[in-house]
């Protein structure tokens, strides 16, 4: 069971136009290994057929399936935690003072994987955001697979996952079910929403709205320069006035859009929807 | 206080707006003195092939980038030729920021562009034929190396032929390095020229090893 | 060191740019290929001087310009605009946002060299 060169293209545009992710070249193996084994279990032998299959069947559920398979993030606590130190270093308080009483500070974690993003924003702001004491703090974490966000839900990390917290925060704020899992304590995990979203389908994500900050971390680089356009239309959208963007360690706005104003904060970079 | 769940959400006024919005009220929309209202109906219209004319025209007078970042994405989303000659004429524009845009969205729509741009790399302007040269050279079509190597060995402007020879470097094919050399004989003594063709040469030779 | 930021996306253009200034004393060359690379350059080190395209895809040379003299951290950082031909509405404009000189493209390079080195101080 294998996929050729022209089965490879047709199912690259196929999955491009509908979730906006589009694989390079160098991204063959990846794509070849998941598909292989999709098709094994579908029965289907040849890619042609499965591909079919998969565009035609009413209830879309094996495209679902194709999409879990192909969206797999590499995500683990406090990732990238010189974001979460700028969001208690001045973002967040810039924020606070724009609220009104009553009005909660909303955070969108897009794609939030397994939950550890989430996760990670909601402990570390209890643990170090003095202004927590006064201010309602809502987060929701999207995502386009709706495997991982069950898992999300269920909270249970592995060792690994947890491989950069401190032994303390584990300890606080997770309970220990085996030698190497842990389940984050049931406070923590229902505060947390966690929905299904194609952040490159305007109709999905227009209800999306009133956000201060988004987590969009790892996810519009693999899109293509049309969905990439989509995609930050929706942030834009999504976020209030002087809303806070915050995208991946390696990614950079400046072969995205100039839609967002630029500014440090700690030692990070941050986009900012003009007020 | 801390984290709260996500409440019920109440629908903001645009959200309950929208479905009741014909394509006549996002039209007028399109008009309203606040620049975010603006914007949502530049993107719902984006669903409307009739109005192309209509934001084309929104495009040259719109001051806020946003709005025309949202006029820019539906006409892409809609994409045309018709749509890409009508682009093509804000090439000319005085506004840089809109050129660089437009500039941007050209390149996404690259076989509607490729079906409009000999008169432009034709045109009077020096700075269109530049812009026009900038976008071709981004196109994955066969045809680009080709179109890129008649500039070069076409035009008068010593900075349209130097644009032509960037493209080249990158998407030239090892048949060209002789006529790209040959480039250097149109400008002769012009240090500027001489580095180009030999940066373009030697990127096309680079890659054939 | 001081440390000039060559701002073009044409990377034939910038590596001419570069050529030309290497031979000046303790200078240090980076580059960026548009106006939002450039700003987000200037906002995370010092740079001593810019050298800025007009057109450039994402954010253009004006924009750039305005940008950085609207920061109370980078207004005063020299910058050259470089224009296609000089036309006098292109000039104004590009003073108007805020450039310390202009130049034509493409560069005389000893005219290139004598104008950076004017702007960082050193007289000609």
């Amino acid at each position: 069971m294998s996929v050729n060169d022209d089965e490879f293209v047709w199912f690259r545009d196929f999955f491009g136009r509908k979730t906006g992710i589009y694989f390079e070249d160098n991204k063959r193996y990846f794509v070849d290994r998941r598909l292989t084994a999709r098709m094994q279990a579908t029965g289907h032998k040849s890619c042609l057929l499965y591909l079919r299959f998969v565009q035609f069947q009413a209830s879309q559920s094996e495209f679902q399936r194709l999409v879990n398979a192909m969206t797999v993030n590499e995500t683990y606590f406090f990732r990238e935690d010189y974001q979460l130190i700028a969001l208690v270093d001045g973002v967040l308080d810039d924020v606070k003072k724009r609220k009104k009483p009553g009005e909660s500070i909303r955070i969108w974690s897009m794609p939030c994987s397994t939950g550890e993003e989430p996760y990670s924003i909601a402990i570390y702001l209890l643990e170090h955001w003095p202004g927590m004491a006064d201010a309602d703090v809502e987060i929701i974490g999207s995502d386009i697979n709706s495997a991982v966000l069950d898992s999300a839900r269920e909270g249970l990390f592995t060792d690994y996952a947890l491989r950069s917290t401190p032994p303390a925060i584990v300890a606080k704020y997770f309970k220990q079910v085996s030698d190497t899992t842990h389940r984050l304590l049931p406070e923590i995990r229902e505060a947390i929403t966690f929905t299904q979203v194609n952040l490159s389908n305007p109709d999905e994500t227009r209800s999306y709205r009133g956000f201060d900050i988004v987590f969009c971390r790892n996810l519009l680089i693999y899109f293509d320069s049309t969905s990439r356009r989509e995609a930050v239309e929706c942030l834009y959208g999504a976020l209030n006035p002087g809303g806070y963007v915050f995208l991946g360690h390696s990614e950079s706005m400046s072969r995205i859009s100039s839609l967002f104003t630029i500014s440090k904060a700690a030692d990070a970079l941050v986009y900012q929807k003009p007020l | 206080m801390g984290l709260v769940r996500k409440k019920e959400k109440t629908a903001a006024k645009g959200e309950l707006r929208f479905r009741d919005r014909s394509k006549e009220d996002l039209l007028d929309q399109l008009r309203d003195p606040q620049a975010s209202e603006r914007r949502w109906a530049a993107r719902d219209l984006g669903e409307y092939a009739d109005t192309m004319p209509v934001l084309c025209d929104c495009l040259a007078t719109e001051s806020d980038e946003a709005v025309r970042a949202a006029i820019l994405t539906s006409l892409l989303k809609q994409r045309s030729p018709e749509i890409a000659l009508r682009l093509s004429t804000l090439l000319r524009s005085e506004d840089a920021a809109l050129r660089s845009a437009v500039v941007d969205v050209l390149t996404d729509m690259p076989d509607q562009f490729f079906q409009i741009v000999d008169p432009l790399l034709r045109h009077e302007d020096v700075d269109v034929r530049i812009l026009a040269v900038t976008v071709v050279s981004r196109l994955p079509h066969p045809a680009v190396p080709a179109l890129l190597l008649d500039v070069a060995e076409r035009d008068a402007h010593l900075n349209v032929v130097a644009a032509a020879l960037e493209g080249l470097g990158e998407c030239g094919t090892t048949e060209m390095i002789g006529r790209v050399q040959a480039i250097a004989a149109r400008f002769p003594g012009n240090a500027y020229l001489s580095f180009t063709v030999s940066a373009a040469a030697g990127l096309i030779g680079h890659r054939s090893c | 060191m001081r440390r000039i930021l060559l701002v073009d996306d044409s990377h034939t253009v910038r590596m001419y740019g570069r050529s030309i200034l290497t031979s000046l004393p303790e200078v240090q060359i980076e580059e960026a290929q548009n106006g939002i690379e450039a700003l987000e350059k200037t906002i995370a080190q010092k740079f001593d001087l810019l050298l800025v395209d007009v057109n450039m895809p994402k954010m253009d040379g004006y924009t750039l310009l305005r940008e950085l003299r609207s920061r109370p951290a980078l207004w005063s950082i020299p910058a050259i605009m470089v224009t296609t031909e000089d036309k006098e509405e292109d000039l104004r404009r590009a003073y108007a946002a805020g450039a310390s000189f202009h130049l034509s493209k493409p560069f005389d390079p000893e005219f290139l060299r004598r104008s950076v080195a004017l702007l960082l101080g050193e007289g000609a």
